[in-house]
């Protein structure tokens, strides 16, 4: 009975929010199209996140680039080359007053 | 109920989404953490298999990637960025994303859309939870 009920709930759950899902979607059509390049939106994601006074700390594990082959001019093969990048990278912005006098 | 318009819509000579999608392919495997203020704020996996490039993009802390000035959010932009999803299908390349490790959408080569193709109108977006996508939808908007 325990578990009927907790299933039940979980519908009605779901239920709600699949209804909220897609009046929300309904919504949007009416909603005014702004920043729709994806070059708008990827600097706008990048100013977040080097927004004024912050600290982020960038972690790389294992993290493998595969460089693909490329060709230079005259069709020569450049070649290919793979990098494995392990550490951190720690960037912080520091607002400050421009006009500020100088002693 | 079907949104007929892209809100995140890419240019044939967008060069930013073309470098920003090789980009995802030559990334072989690893991940990335990013911390902001000290707290774990987005984990990045990249697994490749059969040639092919996972990328899992967990959202910790999804409210710090709120865009301002904006009437629709992030992830309204990403639901519906059909272009987007079809350039990561054509490079073999699939991005999920997860809100705090429950998986919410995922877009590109492995995407497998049933009922979510009818909202999407697309075959390389699949919603994988509607109660992430809300609540992911929900921290990614501005007030």
């Amino acid at each position: 009975m325990i578990f009927m009920r907790a299933g039940f709930f979980d519908t009605l759950k779901n239920e709600e929010c699949l209804y909220e899902f897609m009046s929300q979607i309904s919504n949007d059509q009416t909603a005014i199209q702004s920043t729709n390049k994806w070059s708008e939106v990827a600097g706008q994601v990048i100013d977040r996140l080097m927004g004024k006074n912050m600290s982020a700390t960038y972690e790389f594990h294992q993290l493998t680039i595969d460089m693909p082959k490329a060709e230079g001019p005259d069709g020569k093969h450049i070649g290919s080359v793979k990098w494995t990048i392990n550490g951190r990278i720690v960037i912080t912005t520091q607002a400050y007053e421009k006009n500020r006098p100088t002693i | 109920m079907i949104l007929d318009r892209n809100y995140l819509h890419i240019d044939k000579q967008d060069q930013v989404a073309d470098w920003f999608v090789k980009s995802m392919k030559a990334v072989q495997t690893g991940s990335i953490k990013l911390k902001l203020e000290g707290d774990l704020a987005l984990k990045i996996d990249i697994i490749n298999h059969e040639n092919k490039n996972k990328i899992k993009v967990d959202l910790l802390q999804p409210t710090f990637f709120r865009t301002s000035d904006d009437e629709t959010g992030l992830f309204d932009k990403l639901r519906s960025a059909k272009e987007f999803a079809k350039k990561l299908t054509d490079n073999e390349v699939t991005i999920s994303f997860l809100r705090r490790g429950g998986e919410a959408i995922t877009l590109g080569s492995d995407a497998k859309p049933t009922l979510s193709k009818i909202i999407s109108r697309s075959d390389d977006l699949q919603i994988d939870s509607i109660t992430e996508t809300t609540h992911l939808k929900r921290d990614l908007k501005t007030d």
